[in-house]
């Protein structure tokens, strides 16, 4: 029984020590070994690790990387337009020791990335007008401000893997100017399209008058044409035969004539002396 | 000792109870160890909060704290960021106005949303290098999404560039998400609603009902085209037979009259005198009854001026 009691005494002792002397470091952390106000050491390797009892004080920091997404800010381009620029960081702790004596905490971090960027943005954009940023000279520039922020920050114990504009946009006054313009560019475009379809209307419309007059204009000139060919073998038919005997054809034209052209009611003086009356008021021969 | 001697205990009881607790706690204590992984899942183990193994999907087995730790990560499930929306419930959505609209190089804007469809490649680094790595994915995405809208004019943006939008931020992202070490791999960017702003919606749909007011205009136009052109044709083609008819009666008259002059003059040459006298009597008969005719006596050209012509047609001249 005894020695069931003293197993399990030395087992606890043992197990307090341990704990004591040892502290663990996530994969997710650095941890900085303190004695009396003093770093030792940093471990950036997780696993067990070693410490004096009492007198060692053991700080863990977050080695992960970490966004911060800064709040929108408004900076003056080149070309004189204000844009709001919504930026964001990735960064982590690189040197822990750098890090704890100067900014210590995340809070405090977060302020002085917040003045850096801003501070390279501001200048960055300075130098540039609206259609470089948004080109694609856009990258460049941003890894220009990402390099400026690594080496700002360096000392700080931060290390900065990218900084990147999330969004430029114009201020909300200059938005409603844009939708205006955006507006009245469409509504002159429908206008536009519009006048070319009353153009094209025209057009048609003077085509199908223009094809048709021409239509009737050439069937007329053919059909005079027509019309004189028949005038013209008619003559032809009418000379032919009655060059056989002009004289009687005049004798027998002139008759068929007298028959049409004389009127009713018409009033005729006879001569009695006209052949035709020779035997009216006589029987002698000639 | 005397007191277990009154109440008889045996030595070997307590000491066998003592010994079967401390085995009883200690099973329970390194069963906590056991814990399970989902089909869908890997577990990754810390020893001493350092990364040791990866568990397979399936029960698996830890040891208890404070030696072992497990992180469960969902390595096969699809993740789904949404950029200009967000899903409300099942097939309802609410559109984020300031996330959709994005400003286009000839300095418009245009709602742009869009899903950005990623899966874990590498539990390691999304679970202990990255702090929150959901929120710099769709950090990023937007970014990139935002830059590759930059580039185009709203038209494009509209129109044609919207696969091509998707495809190059496709391709920037998973560089980007490499670079950082974030573990996760592109499976999807899909751009979804791209519109105008609401603001001058209506501006762009008028474009679109002018498009459809001209090609109305167009066709009432055709539609007059196609109506007097054929009747024009028609007009043209009545014109020519009536001018055909004219030139035919013409021809077939002449020839019907010269026939019939031709016969006569047959008969004419004959005895040329009497038929010659025979058609002129013949002739008069016909023309005179259409006359009021006057006979005079012959030699009277006198007398002629002394007749009253008007009243001799007015009382019947015939006598």
């Amino acid at each position: 029984m005894k020695t069931l009691w003293w197993f399990l005494g030395i087992f606890l002792a043992f197990f307090i020590l341990f704990a004591m002397v040892t502290y663990t470091v996530d994969e997710t952390q650095l941890a900085i070994r303190i004695r009396f106000g003093k770093i030792l050491d940093v471990h950036d390797t997780a696993g067990i690790h070693f410490k004096a009892p009492f007198i060692d004080r053991i700080e863990k920091r977050d080695k992960r990387l970490m966004l911060y997404d800064i709040p929108p800010e408004s900076v003056l381009t080149a070309d004189k337009k204000r844009l709001e620029v919504d930026s964001f960081i990735l960064w982590r702790i690189s040197d822990a020791k750098a890090f704890l004596e100067t900014l210590n905490n995340t809070v405090s971090a977060l302020n002085q990335i917040d003045d850096i960027v801003y501070a390279n943005i501001r200048d960055s954009f300075a130098k540039l007008t609206i259609p470089d940023i948004i080109s694609e000279e856009r990258r460049a520039f941003l890894g220009s401000i990402t390099v400026q922020t690594s080496e700002n920050l360096k000392t700080f114990g931060v290390q900065v893997a990218d900084v990147n504009v999330k969004r430029t946009d114009l201020p909300e006054t200059n938005a409603k100017a844009v939708f205006e313009r955006m507006k009245s560019e469409r509504y002159q475009a429908a206008a536009k399209i519009r006048a070319e379809g009353e153009k094209e209307y025209k057009e048609i419309v003077a085509k199908a008058e223009k094809e048709s007059s021409v239509l009737i204009a050439e069937a007329n000139k053919r059909a005079e044409e027509i019309r004189g060919e028949g005038d013209a073998s008619a003559l032809e038919v009418y000379a032919s035969a009655f060059s056989k005997d002009p004289e009687f054809y005049r004798f027998w034209r002139s008759l068929s004539a007298y028959e049409n052209v004389f009127q009713k009611e018409a009033v005729v003086l006879l001569d009695e002396r006209v052949d035709f009356l020779q035997y009216l008021f006589s029987h002698k021969a000639e | 000792m005397a007191d277990t001697d009154k109440v008889r205990i045996p030595k070997w009881t307590f000491t066998l109870v003592m010994v079967a607790s401390i085995v009883g706690i200690l099973v329970i204590y390194f069963s906590t160890g056991f814990y399970n992984v989902a089909p869908s899942e890997v577990g990754l183990v810390k020893r001493f909060g350092k990364y040791v193994r990866t568990d397979q999907p399936g029960i698996n087995y830890h040891l208890p704290a404070p030696f072992d730790s497990v992180t469960v990560v969902d390595v096969l499930s699809i993740r789904k960021i949404e950029i200009g929306f967000r899903t409300v419930a099942a097939n309802r959505y609410a559109s984020v106005v300031s996330e959709a609209l994005m400003m286009t190089s000839d300095n418009n804007f245009a709602s742009v949303e869009c899903v950005i469809q990623y899966r874990i490649k590498d539990a390691y680094s999304f679970a202990f290098n990255i702090h929150n790595p959901e929120e710099i994915v769709k950090a990023l995405s937007e970014s990139v999404i935002r830059e590759r809208v930059a580039l185009r004019t709203v038209d494009e943006v509209l129109t044609s560039d919207r696969d091509l939008i998707a495809m190059e931020a496709k391709d920037r992202l998973q560089e980007l998400l490499d670079r950082f070490q974030i573990g996760v791999s592109l499976e999807n960017v899909r751009l979804q609603e791209v519109n105008p702003p609401t603001e001058v919606l209506a501006a762009f749909d008028d474009v679109n009902s002018a498009i459809q007011d001209k090609e109305k205009t167009i066709n009432t136009a055709l539609r007059y085209y196609n109506d007097l052109v054929p009747k024009a044709q028609g007009e043209a083609g009545k014109v020519l037979l009536e001018a055909e008819g004219y030139r035919d009666i013409r021809v077939l008259a002449a020839q019907g009259e010269v026939a019939r002059f031709l016969q006569v003059l047959e008969k004419y040459e004959a005895s040329p005198e009497i038929t010659r006298q025979r058609l002129y009597i013949e002739t008069m008969e016909k023309v005179l009854p259409n006359f009021k005719t006057l006979i005079l006596p012959g030699d009277s050209g006198n007398t002629l001026k002394l007749l009253d012509i008007q009243a001799l047609m007015n009382g019947g001249g015939r006598q």
